[in-house]
């Protein structure tokens, strides 16, 4: 019997080639994985800073978690997410049989000490720690 | 997307081609929850709805919670007696399906901004049923605070299968094994350093056009994983199809709307809805609870006044929140609560700045009988006399116990009024105790720590 849940992943990742999509910024499913995007210079002064997902690609079936960590490429399972470079988590349901997911887009707002060791960068270092087992595309990743 | 005016090309499609999706689907092992057709007639609120605040599950007294078993019994009992009554429980909880990427609707409310007034439009409908079907206009349904620490688990209310002899009509099977033995939830839901309620914009906390925010990819999310069975479809409360299948959705989701209304609250104009057109105008349906198909806007939703219902101001403390914590000193023999010293003239001193104050009292034992009990700064009034206005009256504490309850102990939050903490301020210190509502005979509180939170 076929695995559905990775013929989901491959069909999704499949779609997102076809259509002629750039490649992932990140995909992960049960290992951290880490991506590096740039600083805007017209972030160095702001007091908010929002971490912007986009395109992420999830099976249908599945729910899916992950925590991400700021310039700690080392994170894992057992960081805990009151490490100071913990930047945020997010959290997504299954859908029901049948039912399709359209990529989705989700918004973290980086915690106060996140913001003041990003303000100093040129380069922010992004490590996604899986919380389940789901094979997650993220298409891009913005510092806004 | 789904305005009743605005027909896209993609909405059409749905539209037309649904019915056919839906029944493949169907064919194909997969769920159906298309809504009974109707004519959508305008929302407009109900003249003169009382205002009555919602409150915390373990704020509920036995006659309340009573009140709550009814409402769900009454609703699955429609489900059974009449399966196409838009109002009963499967097809309330089939709304959310639809409206959730159901097989055919096209419909995703989910993962924008339209999450939170959704929600809370489905929230007043659900709501209205309830009153209609217990034939009571005060009934309010009550939120599930896992905001607190002691609220980090699954109500006890919702958790056995029977009460008594009878079943429990807010009991669900399918949950998991931690939610339904009352385990705490995992402290890596609420970061310390990643709190929505301290998102600096709607859209870092709400969401925006076409992104989900802090509060539904947070907390709300890890919840309903925690609540649901842990593995695949991961019903109910994980699978966006069958969540609202179990009675905890609509607490559960009733803490969102007040997290929605506490974090407006606490700076209404940083904190400001978003004022564009596609955001105000955005359409939903619902049946109400006459069985009409109602059209109402989000922007009807913004003030929860009109829809009969608000919540208490403050809430939200929790150690995670915007809140500072102090650790009383209390006496481990005695029990008595004193302020620390640094900190008595500041507190019983009348501050220009409006500050919220609560009590948190850790690992509380409880009574091991069922009950309303009041919460004191020192004895219980005299015979005869109001407990609950009695200046140094700080709270109360529902108890619906049952058979083999014992050694119960449970986190308290109550209000630190000025009377206790002039009380507390004294060289004495003073004990805080339980009596039994109209009781004068007041029992010492026994518990682990306690702490003052001032927001």
């Amino acid at each position: 019997m076929p695995d559905f849940r990775i013929l989901g992943a491959v069909a999704c990742l499949a779609l997102a080639a076809s259509c002629g999509s750039a490649a992932p910024a990140v995909q992960f499913q049960d290992k951290p994985a880490t991506a590096k995007i740039p600083v805007p210079a017209g972030l160095k002064k702001s007091r908010v800073m929002l971490l912007q997902l986009r395109d992420v690609i999830i099976p249908a079936s599945e729910q899916a978690a992950w925590h991400v960590f700021c310039e700690l490429p080392t994170a894992d399972s057992r960081t805990s997410v009151d490490h100071p470079s913990f930047c945020g988590s997010v959290n997504v349901l299954a859908y029901g049989a049948g039912s399709t997911r359209k990529p989705a887009n989700f918004t973290l707002q980086l915690p106060d000490r996140a913001v003041t060791m990003v303000r100093g960068l040129k380069e922010l270092r992004l490590t996604f720690v899986p919380a389940s087992n789901a094979p997650i595309s993220i298409g891009t990743i913005a510092l806004e | 997307m789904n305005s009743d005016h605005t027909y896209t090309r993609r909405t059409l499609a749905n539209a037309l081609f649904a019915p056919l999706a839906a029944s493949f689907a169907t064919r194909l092992g997969a769920q159906s929850c298309a809504p009974p057709a109707g004519v959508a007639a305008p929302f407009v609120p109900i003249p003169g709805l009382a205002n009555i605040q919602r409150k915390s599950i373990t704020a509920l007294n036995a006659a309340e919670v009573t009140r709550l078993r009814l409402a769900y019994k009454r609703l699955r009992d429609l489900t059974t007696s009449n399966p196409a009554d838009p109002r009963g429980w499967m097809q309330q909880a089939n709304v959310h399906c639809w409206q959730c990427g159901g097989v055919g609707s096209g419909i995703e409310i989910h993962g924008s901004w339209t999450f939170l007034p959704w929600h809370r439009a489905y929230l007043y409908f659900h709501e209205r049923i309830l009153c209609k079907l217990l034939l009571d206009n005060s009934f309010r349904l009550p939120y599930w605070s896992w905001d607190v620490v002691a609220g980090r688990n699954l109500p006890p209310i919702y958790r056995p299968a029977t009460v008594g002899a009878t079943p429990n009509s807010l009991f669900n099977a399918n949950r998991s094994t931690n939610a339904s033995t009352g385990v705490n939830m995992p402290a890596s839901i609420f970061p310390a350093a990643f709190n929505p309620m301290n998102a600096a914009n709607f859209a870092a906390f709400g969401g925006s056009a076409a992104s989900g925010g802090g509060l539904e990819n947070g907390p709300h999310g890890a919840i309903h994983m925690f609540t649901g069975r842990p593995t695949s479809p991961f019903i109910d409360m994980g699978n966006l199809s069958t969540a609202a299948r179990d009675p905890i959705f609509f607490a559960h989701h009733c803490q969102i709307d007040r997290l929605w209304a506490e974090w407006f609250r606490r700076n209404p104009v940083a904190h400001a809805n978003p004022t564009a057109a596609a955001f105000l105008t955005r359409s939903f349906r619902f049946f109400d609870e006459n069985s009409q198909l109602r059209t109402i806007r989000t922007q009807q939703v913004l003030n929860t006044v009109p829809l009969g219902f608000s919540y208490p101001p403050g809430a939200a403390l929790s150690k995670q929140s915007n809140a500072e914590w102090m650790e009383l000193i209390s006496d481990a023999t005695d029990r008595k609560v004193k302020l620390p010293e640094e900190h008595r003239a500041r507190l019983t001193t009348p501050s220009p700045i409006a500050r919220t104050r609560g009590l948190i009292v850790e690992d509380a034992k409880l009574p091991a009988v069922s009950g309303l009990y009041n919460i004191f700064a020192g004895d219980p009034p005299a015979a005869g006399a109001d407990q609950a206005a009695a200046p140094n009256y700080l709270g109360y504490i529902g108890l619906v116990l049952g058979e083999h309850a014992h050694d119960l102990k449970s986190t308290l939050v109550l209000n630190a009024n000025q009377e206790f903490l002039t009380r507390a301020a004294g060289t004495d210190g003073v004990v805080l105790t339980y009596a039994e509502a109209g009781s004068t005979q007041g029992n010492k509180l026994e518990y682990a720590n306690i702490y003052l939170t001032e927001e």
